[in-house]
């Protein structure tokens, strides 16, 4: 009986590692997109002041510029492998499975991430320095090489939503995995929403500008590209909706995180208006004002919107091969990955993981609790919380705070077992397992809401 | 805890790798993993150095000459940051294509000091802006605090990453830290496996990496006016003893640090690192700080060429402790793709060549100019031919990327 090969698992009380890689994941494509729409409007504006011979427009170029070095090229630079650093600790064989399958575009990307960085400073530092035509040349490679990061990000992450078709698991090639069904929808979203974001966010720097002519010429200009992004991002969307598959369209439907649709309808609303107030009195716009608006598109716009295309994805993390709880759930022939369920149907998780320490291989009325512990964390608990007040849909709140294991029992011998429910990954524990499991989330329901469901603690023999 | 024994660890520890397997054969990322490491540390020194230097410059700034080798330091020192971050993703992307299990196990026994990486990183990033705007002349002792914050949160990165290193490459313990007295401690809060020398040897390493650093920089600027013979004197003066104590403290440091590997004496390329810091420091130690005038670029160019050895013996001393336990990366199961790999090596002669030649020798040539600088020839036909590869890069991908999606879905 060979392992699987499964890692340690990171569990963070209450909000689960999965927060931890949304919360870096959201900070990083705001920073990111804004970046990637700025350069075009870098690129844009400074085409007019070459033709218009307005040099003036370059000053608010430099002064974006220096802006964006902080907002984008700190944290966004930051965030960037943080998100490889998050999902390394929270998902490692989800990250794993995407890096052995595009390392090369990864490597590739990374040719334009210092073409980029070298980009943006000799960018910002070279205004008047170096002859306009120079500079202008400079600017639009900065741009398209921006815009190319963003080309190859799209592939890997469009699919981890899905490859669209069965084509990649009979040949595992690269060209089948990353040109996937949805590829070119999502990369029109994200295109046109950094449009909106490098508005939103240019319209801080246009905040600073003091001659009012000059203010409300860059302000309009910066307003009708966020308009265009604005108006191209509905009709976007629905394509991007009929390239999901069938899962995601049931979740999209009725299962998406609370209030998600309120939200990112609201957003859209509030981002018109207030694209509308900067073209039309671009002088009553106090830097502050320009400031909360970034900060609520990033928690009412991206932040529900990254919780749904997560929610969307469920219950695999990459390519619908890997679940969310690293188990590998099909076979891929192209790449000879063989599926991990019927092994673990057949000696059960436990047996199976190679980081689980002797003692708990075999389940015992000693350390059933500390065992179902270890399941729920294995298993479960890369979606959900593990304290019935976490804040990450909390595995007891999910049984209704039942203290009864057979009414969990239930559950897990039935649908869960057999991947009924198409948001949830089929989990065919063994008996044992199952049992407990099932009185672990009886207990977590039952105990104080300061029970720590991760915090090392002895077998207890209940 | 049990502990498995070797036999069984081979197994456990190749049963990790990815079932995928890797897209061409081992070598090429061993090797593109090594050198881009050797091209990211190079801007780490420059960054933990620079940042020091610019420190230890800014407590001596009413001396103006000292005043303005800070601020200059604090420039570089932001600037290296930059590249520091973004060159350091390609070794982090390769050490995870044929280092999986270790990366992927150590970085999780201490999971939470991996996201803390993360954010003190951007910290005292942050940190180091406010202190780059801030350091001005006549700024105040206070804004010191921005610099020795970001120093300090810098050096946590250090540290961290040194830990995720060292435990890498112990997998026999890995069952023990994660599940002390056989209960699995999921909060990764803890770090298991340090080494004084290995750890300061890369601060030696900065000092080092700073102090050349100068000398070639004292030597660029030669023929601008503005920057005056006695600032350049300084700049060379200073470079030449960080240099000194920093070669003398890696090669202190190495000892140390490889006496503590196992059979040190069989790694050819360990006592290349060796040879290499000693002739570094005998060649530094001979002369005067003068006698380097116009030998700045023949340093720096030696520098690069020890570090890449350093980056050599890093490797040697992970293989030395893998091999034995049954992981060879060469063995690691292939699935050729030649679509993707083309992509990489394509993109990387094409536009690294040409695009990043343009920006490289376009900044070059506008620093060495006091005042504006008007594109010459060279650098002209440089920035077209950078546009027009960006520009076929694109033509290709949607070319290539519409067929197979049509192919495929239509």
């Amino acid at each position: 009986m060979e392992s699987l090969g499964m890692y340690p698992t990171w569990y963070v009380p209450y909000i689960g590692s999965g927060w931890v890689m949304g919360i870096t994941g959201t900070i990083h494509i705001l920073a990111s997109h804004t970046s990637i729409g700025a350069s075009f409007l870098f690129a844009l504006l400074e085409t007019k002041a070459y033709r218009e011979n307005k040099p003036w427009l370059l000053d608010y170029i430099r002064r974006y510029g220096v802006f964006l070095l902080v907002f984008s090229y700190i944290w966004g630079s930051v965030t960037g492998p943080g998100i490889w650093y998050s999902t390394t600790v929270a998902s490692p064989r989800g990250i794993s499975g995407l890096i052995h399958n595009f390392v090369w575009v990864w490597a590739t990307e990374w040719v334009f991430f210092v073409t980029e960085v070298i980009g943006v400073y000799a960018l910002v530092y070279t205004i008047g320095k170096i002859d306009a035509k120079t500079h202008l040349k400079l600017t639009w490679l900065f741009a398209i090489a921006s815009l190319e990061t963003l080309l190859l990000i799209i592939g890997i992450l469009s699919f981890m939503m899905w490859p669209g078709g069965e084509r990649w698991y009979r040949t595992g090639s690269v060209l089948d995995a990353f040109y996937n069904l949805n590829i070119f929808a999502q990369m029109s979203m994200r295109a046109a929403f950094m449009c909106v974001a490098a508005a939103v966010v240019g319209s801080i720097v246009v905040a600073g500008v003091r001659e009012k002519e000059r203010r409300t010429e860059i302000a309009r200009f910066i307003a009708k590209m966020g308009f265009v992004g604005l108006a191209a991002l509905v009709p976007l969307f629905f394509w991007y909706v009929q390239t999901l598959p069938p899962t995601a369209k049931i979740i999209l439907a009725a299962r998406l995180p609370a209030h998600t649709s309120e939200f990112l309808i609201g957003m859209l609303g509030v981002t018109a208006l207030y694209l509308a107030w900067l073209a039309w009195k671009p002088s009553w716009l106090p830097s502050p004002v320009a400031a909360l608006m970034t900060l609520l598109l990033l928690l009412f716009g991206l932040w529900p919107e990254e919780r749904s295309r997560e929610s969307l994805r469920k219950p695999y993390v990459a390519g619908q091969y890997i679940y969310g709880n690293q188990v590998i759930s099909r076979d891929v022939p192209g790449k000879g990955i063989r599926a991990e369920l019927p092994a673990i149907q057949e000696h059960g998780l436990l047996a199976l993981h190679p980081f689980v320490p002797v003692a708990l291989k075999e389940i015992t009325p000693q350390n059933r609790l500390e065992a179902g512990r270890v399941i729920a964390a294995i298993a479960c608990a890369n979606c959900h919380s593990l304290e019935k007040t976490g804040l990450l849909r909390p595995l007891p709140a999910k049984f209704g705070g039942t203290t009864d294991p057979q009414v969990v029992r239930a559950f897990l011998d039935g649908p869960l077992y057999t991947g009924a429910i198409p948001y949830m990954p089929a989990i065919p524990l063994s008996e044992k397992e199952r049992e407990a499991l099932a009185y672990f989330i009886a207990h977590a329901s039952e105990a104080p809401t300061s029970l720590s469901a991760v915090g090392a603690k002895s077998p207890n023999p209940r | 805890m049990q502990t498995a024994p070797h036999a069984d660890l081979g197994t456990f520890l190749n049963v990790l790798r990815d079932p995928a397997g890797i897209p061409a054969p081992p070598v090429l990322f061993q090797w593109l993993m090594v050198l881009t490491w050797a091209l990211h540390i190079l801007f780490v020194n420059l960054v933990l150095g620079g940042g020091t230097l610019a420190i230890a410059a800014f407590l001596r700034r009413k001396d103006p000459l000292w005043g303005r080798l800070s601020r200059a330091m604090t420039q570089v020192t932001k600037i290296a940051l930059s590249l520091a971050i973004v060159l350091g993703v390609a070794p982090l992307l390769f050490t995870q294509v044929i280092y999986d299990p270790m990366w992927y196990a150590s970085n999780v026994l201490s999971a939470a000091w991996v996201m803390g990486f993360i954010y003190a990183l951007g910290l005292g990033y942050t940190c180091w802006f406010v202190f780059s705007f801030r350091n001005k002349e006549g700024a105040s002792a206070g804004e010191l605090l921005w610099a020795i914050a970001a120093i300090l949160l810098f050096a946590l990165n250090g540290f961290v990453m040194h830990v995720l290193s060292i435990q890498s490459i112990l997998p026999a313990k890995w069952l023990e830290w994660y599940a002390p007295q056989g209960i699995p401690d999921m909060s990764g809060l803890k770090v298991h496996a340090f080494s004084l020398p290995r750890f300061l040897f890369f601060f030696a390493a900065a000092a080092a990496g700073i102090g050349i650093f100068l000398l070639a920089y004292a030597d660029y600027f030669r023929l601008r006016s503005d920057f005056p013979a006695p600032y350049r004197e300084l700049c060379r003066r200073i470079g030449w003893q960080w240099a000194r104590w920093g070669f003398l403290g890696q090669v202190v440091l190495a000892i140390t640090w490889f006496a503590g590997v196992e059979k040190a004496a069989a790694h050819p390329f360990l006592w290349m690192t060796m040879i290499a810091l000693l002739s570094l420091l005998i060649l530094l130690w001979r002369g005067k700080p003068e006698a380097f005038a116009g030998k700045g670029y023949l340093y720096q160019g030696l520098f690069v060429v020890s570090t890449l050895v350093v980056g050599i013996a890093r490797e040697e001393i992970r293989l030395g402790a893998l091999l034995p336990l049954g992981y060879d990366p060469m063995s690691y199961k292939v699935n050729l793709d030649l679509a993707s790999t083309l992509l990489f090596f394509t993109t990387f002669l094409g536009v690294g060549g040409l695009a990043l030649a343009f920006l490289i020798a376009m900044l070059w040539q506008a620093g060495k100019v006091e005042g504006p600088y008007v594109a010459g020839k060279t650098v002209a036909r440089l920035s077209d031919f950078a546009l027009a590869i960006v520009l076929t890069w694109i033509a290709i991908f949607f070319g290539v990327g519409l067929f197979v999606w049509l192919r495929n879905f239509h």
